[in-house]
């Protein structure tokens, strides 16, 4: 199964710093997180509900690499891979 | 006058003499404040930079922006700028707090510091009434002792007091300059320069106010600015955690540098990221002089923890709530040693603040003497304990120990670099210009590798933070393992920061503000139609001038470099997402100095200086 870190306010939201998801896409993953009782998760990770449309706050890396880099959405899934996801706080200016 | 006061005062500590003169409102206009200012008086008054950083023919200045004091978010900062004992060549911190705002109000924009004390004084301001007073009971006290005595013998309990601690009375080469008991002008060692003079502080209180060009002008820019930081997911974030948010993505990214860049993921971030410091050390969050963000972490340690570490200076203290650690800390005391232990680090980290150290340096320069430890080259009797990767007891005694220059610590005091070198160890040293790495590794992220040996203060992670757009795709993505794009984005972002590190605004607004935000800000306080055009060639100019200092202080081309462990060494590690890559310089710097406008050796060329207005 694949693993998911959250970081930051998704960690609050979640209230577990990892889970493990079996999905083999980026966007059924994040479907399948944000279900259920995650209706705030929900809320921020895409646009007006549309599961098609991620909320640009919000990165998802794949192996530490950012989807934007690889197929977006559509990024394939392995059991053995790592997501990361953050509500970012990083805007583009450095630690202090 | 608006935003600047139009005062300078001149303290020639030699003579003993305290004068004031006016501002040179032609440079302001150029070179705006701050960092920028501060290089340009610094490069007029010191017309032979080969001086010893360390001897009284080095010149110190206090420079605060335009926006310093104003009503804009974040406008709490000055700039210290000097010759760095630690590169060599400029250096140029800055500081939040309240001490800029304050020096604004007592009615200076800077203060210019010549010379050296025949014995320690410290300079009182208070309005008009600017005196040089004894220090002698002073000398040997720490930052935070030093404020309560000074406001308790003033009587003044809300002037505002910038200070140097014992590291830098030591001249420990990368001691800092604190004020607001935390805040710290931290990097390059300026509390070393502080301390050849025999200057223990600057204290101030002012009365006064910042006047601006027009109400409506000022107050429009500046309610469209404080507008753009609310909501803003990024000041969210950094309330939330502080600019320890950062850490788990840079770990996860493989960018985290751990135990002396010998590794890029450290196992024990969990222990000392964000999240971990907000769920049990954070009493709350601080903001500095008008700001809207309040990223500071004033932070406890639990019942017990004050036992756990001992050490000589003053055990008073230890469980009550003071500030830190924010992240480029968390990491130099943390990942970079191996120490996962967050009591540690935050007794370190304070212990640093109180004795003056730069928390990066230190953290990384004990890195560095812990692998020397661990091959050998330092032994057990020379350190006086065992200091091995991930001690804690270790951590705390070091910084300790370098503060006070006694045992192995005199070696570290001198830096990494220097100590590498007395070990016969050089490759130790993880930094450029002598000044050691913050918390991201270039060769992770390849950028940074250019940020790093072309910062004119040597390694730094302000003047052009490259992951922003290697991680997050801001301003546009870049692949991190790449060179590709690497040359175009470091000189925009170094020129931006540039001109942003003198208007008196903190970096960080840049969650939610951008240089036209900046702009109409620095229009509306002081009345000058800047363009963007000219906020540009300000960032450019104030590059270059910095640039120009250090050729004539003697760095050349040879000092804009990594170490062979980044430039050769591949990044290991089973699942590390940036295994196998290496820094790439010689495939960025050529371009780099051809989009600089420089030859080929990185000097700029005439044409370029004089297009700038440099002479």
């Amino acid at each position: 199964m694949t693993t998911v870190k959250y970081l930051g306010k998704l960690r609050e939201l979640t209230g577990v710093a990892e889970e493990k998801i079996s999905q083999t896409r980026v966007q059924a993953l994040l479907v399948e997180l944000s279900n259920g009782s995650r209706a705030e998760l929900r809320e921020l990770i895409f646009v007006d509900g549309d599961e098609s449309d991620l909320n640009e706050d919000v990165e998802v890396l794949v192996n530490g690499r950012n989807i934007k880099f690889l197929d977006g959405m559509a990024t394939s899934l392995d059991k053995e891979d790592r997501v990361t996801l953050l509500y970012h706080g990083v805007r583009g200016f450095p630690g202090g | 006058m608006n935003g600047w006061t139009g005062k300078v005062l001149r303290v020639d500590l030699t003579n003993g003499v305290v004068s004031k003169e006016d501002l040179n409102m032609c440079w302001a206009r150029d070179y705006v404040g701050m960092r920028g200012l501060g290089a340009k008086y610094l490069h007029e008054e010191m017309p032979d930079p080969t001086v010893d950083a360390l001897a009284p023919g080095n010149v110190l200045v206090f420079s605060t922006g335009p926006l310093t004091g104003t009503g804009a978010s974040a406008s709490s900062r000055y700039s210290v700028v000097t010759k760095s004992p630690l590169t060599g060549g400029m250096a140029g911190s800055n500081s939040g707090g309240f001490w800029g705002p304050e020096l604004k109000f007592a009615g200076y924009d800077m203060v210019i510091v010549q010379g050296k004390s025949p014995t320690p004084v410290y300079l009182w301001i208070y309005d008009d009434d600017v005196r040089l007073l004894s220090a002698d009971d002073l000398w040997g006290k720490t930052v935070w002792e030093t404020e309560d005595i000074i406001r308790s013998r003033t009587g003044v309990p809300d002037c505002v007091i910038g200070s140097i601690g014992p590291a830098g009375e030591n001249l420990v080469r990368f001691a800092c300059i604190m004020n607001d008991l935390h805040r710290a002008a931290g990097r390059s060692g300026v509390g070393a320069v502080m301390g050849s003079k025999n200057l223990k502080s600057i204290a101030v209180r002012g009365t006064g106010s910042v006047q601006v060009a027009t109400a409506d002008g000022a107050m429009n820019a500046i309610g469209s600015q404080h507008g753009k930081l609310t909501d803003n997911p990024g000041v969210m974030g950094m309330q939330m955690y502080g600019t320890l948010e950062i850490m788990g993505v840079i770990n996860e990214t493989g960018g985290l540098p751990t135990r002396n860049h010998l590794e890029t993921q450290f196992e024990g971030e969990e222990h000392i990221n964000g999240e971990a410091l907000s769920e049990t050390r954070l009493v709350s969050n601080k903001a500095c002089f008008s700001c809207t963000i309040a990223c500071g972490r004033v932070t406890h340690l639990p019942n017990g923890a004050a036992d756990k570490f001992m050490v000589n200076t003053h055990p008073r203290n230890w469980n009550i709530a003071a500030e830190g650690p924010e992240y480029e800390t968390a990491w130099a005391l943390g990942a970079q040693c191996g120490v996962s232990d967050l009591d540690a680090l935050i007794k370190a980290n304070w212990m640093c603040n109180d004795l003056g150290v730069d928390t990066i340096s230190m953290g990384a320069t004990i890195s560095a003497a812990m692998e020397l430890y661990s091959t050998g080259a330092i032994s057990e009797a020379e350190a006086g304990m065992e200091i091995n990767f991930g001690s804690g007891e270790a951590l705390v005694s070091l910084v300790e120990k370098t503060s006070y220059r006694e045992g192995i610590g005199d070696a570290l005091a001198e830096g990494s670099k220097r100590m590498g070198a007395r070990y016969c160890r050089p490759e130790v040293h993880m930094g450029s210009k002598g000044q050691e790495f913050p918390a991201y590794d270039p060769r992770t992220y390849n950028g940074m590798s250019l940020a790093y040996a072309t910062n004119n203060r040597g390694a730094d992670h302000l003047r052009a933070f490259t992951p922003a757009a290697e991680i997050f795709g801001m301003p546009y993505m870049l692949d991190p393992a790449s060179p590709d794009g690497k040359a175009e984005l470091v000189v925009s972002l170094q020129n931006e920061n540039s001109v942003h590190d003198s208007t008196g605004l903190c970096l960080f607004i840049s969650a939610g503000n951008d240089l036209e935000d900046i702009r109409k800000l620095l229009v509306g306080v002081t009345g000058v139609d800047y363009t963007m055009d000219d906020m540009n060639t300000i960032g450019e100019r104030v590059w270059n001038l910095e640039r120009l200092f250090n050729l004539k202080a003697g760095l050349t081309k040879d000092d804009d470099t990594l170490p062979d462990r980044i430039l050769k060494d591949a990044i290991s590690g089973d699942g590390n997402p940036a295994r196998g890559r290496v820094g790439l310089l010689d495939q960025m710097l050529p371009e780099y100095y051809s989009l600089r406008g420089w030859d080929e050796d990185g000097n700029p060329t005439e044409a370029k200086l004089e297009a700038l207005g440099i002479s």
